[in-house]
C-alpha cells in the first residue's frame, strides 16, 4: 500500500518544517506549497489525499484558495484542514463557512496534529468522493 | 377684702391673662408652620376638592408665583403643571384613595427631577416635593464610570488573551522541536536546532517588548532634555545601517532641510523611535528599493514650533491596514519582504514613546508606492500641558 500523500501550504519556514517533519515520522509524502497559488497547482496537479492550509498565505490566501480547491470538479473531495492563527470564535465558522472540513489553531500541538490527520485520511479511504462537511 | 369680691377679681385676672394667651398664640405662627416655610422642599395642601389651601415659600419659587394668586384655586387650574406626567396617576389615587403615595418624575417647568411624597390629610393631601436632580446627576455620572470601567475591562481581557496566545506560540515550537530533536538523525539536527533558536530568541524579544510596553505604560520615563542637532544625529544613527542596506541592494539616503532647527528631546527615547522606524523600513524595502530618512520644520501649531522627522521606503500599506498598524500585536501578512517576522509590538511601543516621552504625534502615509511613517515633533520639547491624546493606556 502507498502511503497517504499529504499537501501542507505554510509560508513560515519554520512551522512548515515542523510540520512538515511530524507528517513524515507519522509514515505519510508530504508536499509543500508556499502561497496560495502554489497550493492550488500543486493540489491540482498531485491530487494529494489530504491538504493542510494555513490561512493567511501569501500572494492568494488561504481563504480563496480553499474556495477554489473545493469549486473545482476534481479537488473538490480532497479534505481541507484549516491552520489558523487566532483560536477565535469567528474564525472557526469562517473557516468551515469557506469550504474547510475541520480546523486546528495555533499554536499546534504533536498530537493534534497526528490524530486529525490519522482521521481525516481514514475517511478519505472509506470514501474518496464524498463531500464532507 | 369679701371672698366673692376676691374670687371675681380673681377670674377676671385668670380671663385677662388667658386672653392675653390667646392673642400671642394667634399673632405668633406654630413651630409646624415655621419649619414648613423654611423648608428646602417645595410643600403644597389641597382639600377634598382639590383646592390650594396651603403653599410654603419654596413651592412659591418653584412655581415662579405668588401663593396668594393660588390659593382657593383647583390646582388642576393654578398649577396643572403639578399634576402632569409621573405624577397625575399617584397624586390622585393618593387624594381618591387617601392613601400615602411616592412618586418620581421630571417637572419640565422647573426643569428639575422632583420626588414626590403625598400624604392625605383631613380627606384632601399634603404633598412634599423634593428636588432630586443632584442625586441622579451623581447617578449618571456613576454610570458612566461603570461603563468605561467595564470598557477598560473588556480591552484588558482582549490584551491578555492575546498576549497568552503569542507567549505560547514560540513555546508551542520549541516543545515539537524538541520531540523532533530526540529521534532526529544526524543530518537533520541543524535544523531543528535552528529552529529552536530563533523561537527562543522570539520569545525573549516578545517578553521584552512587552515589558517595555508596559513600563511606558506604568511609569513614565523621566525625561532627560538635550539639545539635538537632527543632522549630524541621524547622521551617526544611519551608519549601522547602511552595510545591512547594501547588503540587501537598498538605496538609503539622509535628507536634511538647512532650514531645520535644533530641538530639545530625551535622546534616547527618539533614538528608540528613529531606530525602529528605519529597521521596519529595511525589513520592508524589497531589493532595489530605496529608504529616505528626512528632517525638517513642520507647520506651526498652537503658537509652538515643530520639526517632522520621517522614514519613507518603497512599500506599500493599504488603506485599511494603515488603521491598525500601531495596534498592538498587529503585523502586515504578505508584505514582510525578508519573512523577518517581528513581535507586532513595535510601532505601538513607537507610538507610546511619541506621545509620552517625546510629546509628538505620529502617522503613516502610503501612496505611490512610497510609505512615509513622520514622527512630529516639539521644538521647544515636551510639555505636559499640550499633550491631548487621551488614549486609555491599555
Amino acid at each position: 500500500m502507498t502511503s497517504k500523500h499529504v499537501l501542507v501550504a505554510e509560508d513560515v519556514a519554520d512551522n512548515l518544517l515542523l510540520i512538515q517533519s511530524i507528517l513524515e515520522a507519522c509514515g505519510y509524502t508530504v508536499s509543500v506549497a508556499y502561497n496560495g497559488v502554489e497550493a492550488i497547482e500543486l493540489v491540482s496537479s498531485r491530487l494529494p489525499d489530504l491538504v493542510l492550509m494555513d490561512l493567511s498565505l501569501p500572494v492568494v490566501d488561504g481563504w480563496e484558495a480553499t474556495r477554489v480547491l473545493k469549486a473545482q470538479e476534481q479537488t473538490r473531495h480532497i479534505p481541507i484542514i484549516a491552520l489558523t492563527a487566532h483560536a477565535m470564535q469567528g474564525d472557526r465558522e469562517r473557516a468551515l463557512m469557506a469550504g474547510c472540513d475541520d480546523y486546528l489553531s495555533k499554536p499546534i500541538d504533536i498530537e493534534e496534529i497526528e490524530q486529525v490527520t490519522a482521521n481525516w485520511l481514514a475517511r478519505g479511504t472509506a470514501n474518496p468522493a464524498e463531500t464532507s462537511k | 377684702m369679701g371672698e366673692e369680691e376676691m374670687g371675681t377679681e380673681q377670674l377676671l385676672a385668670e380671663l385677662h391673662a388667658l386672653r392675653r394667651q390667646l392673642q400671642t398664640l394667634q399673632a405668633e405662627p406654630s413651630p409646624t408652620a415655621a419649619i414648613l416655610e423654611h423648608l428646602g422642599d417645595g410643600v403644597f395642601a389641597v382639600d377634598s376638592s382639590w383646592r390650594l389651601v396651603y403653599l410654603n415659600r419654596r413651592l412659591e419659587q418653584m412655581l415662579g408665583c405668588k401663593r396668594a394668586d393660588l390659593l382657593g384655586r383647583q390646582l388642576h387650574e393654578a398649577c396643572p403643571w403639578l399634576l402632569e406626567g409621573a405624577f397625575a396617576e399617584p397624586i390622585r389615587t393618593a387624594l381618591a384613595g387617601q392613601t400615602p403615595v411616592h412618586c418620581e418624575g421630571f417637572y419640565a417647568q422647573a426643569g428639575t427631577w422632583v420626588q414626590a411624597h403625598a400624604y392625605p390629610h383631613r380627606g384632601g393631601l399634603v404633598v412634599q416635593l423634593q428636588d432630586v436632580s443632584a442625586r441622579r446627576e451623581s447617578e449618571k455620572l456613576l454610570g458612566d464610570q461603570m461603563k468605561e470601567l467595564e470598557r477598560l475591562n473588556h480591552l484588558k481581557d482582549d490584551f491578555l488573551s492575546t498576549v497568552s496566545h503569542e507567549l505560547r506560540t514560540p513555546m508551542a515550537n520549541m516543545i515539537m522541536a524538541i520531540q523532533l530533536l530526540k529521534s532526529a538523525p544526524e543530518n537533520k539536527r541543524a535544523a531543528y536546532l535552528g529552529i529552536l533558536e530563533r523561537e527562543c530568541q522570539r520569545e525573549t524579544n516578545l517578553i521584552n517588548d512587552l515589558l517595555d510596553l508596559q513600563e511606558l505604560t506604568v511609569k513614565p520615563r523621566r525625561r532627560l532634555s538635550e539639545v539635538i542637532h537632527l543632522g549630524a544625529w541621524l547622521s551617526m544613527l544611519l551608519e549601522p545601517f547602511r552595510s545591512r542596506a547594501d547588503q540587501f541592494q537598498q538605496s538609503m539616503s539622509l535628507q536634511v532641510h538647512p532650514d531645520t532647527p535644533r530641538i530639545i528631546a530625551d535622546a534616547r527615547s527618539l533614538e528608540r523611535v528613529a531606530s525602529e522606524l528605519i529597521n521596519n523600513a529595511c525589513k520592508y524595502t524589497p531589493a532595489g528599493g530605496a529608504i529616505v530618512v528626512r528632517a525638517e520644520p513642520s507647520e506651526e501649531d498652537d503658537e509652538r514650533a515643530w520639526v517632522s522627522l520621517s522614514v519613507c521606503n518603497t512599500g506599500e500599506i493599504p488603506l485599511h491596514e494603515q488603521e491598525r498598524i500601531f495596534d498592538k500585536f498587529y503585523r502586515i501578512p504578505k508584505t514582510d519582504s525578508w519573512a523577518q517576522g517581528g513581535t507586532g509590538l513595535g510601532l505601538a511601543l513607537v507610538r507610546r514613546v511619541v506621545i509620552e516621552n517625546l510629546g509628538g504625534e505620529i502617522t503613516v502615509v502610503s501612496a505611490n508606492g512610497l510609505v512615509t511613517f513622520a514622527v512630529r515633533l516639539p521644538v521647544d520639547g515636551y510639555s505636559t500641558q499640550h499633550r491631548s491624546d487621551k488614549e486609555p493606556l491599555l
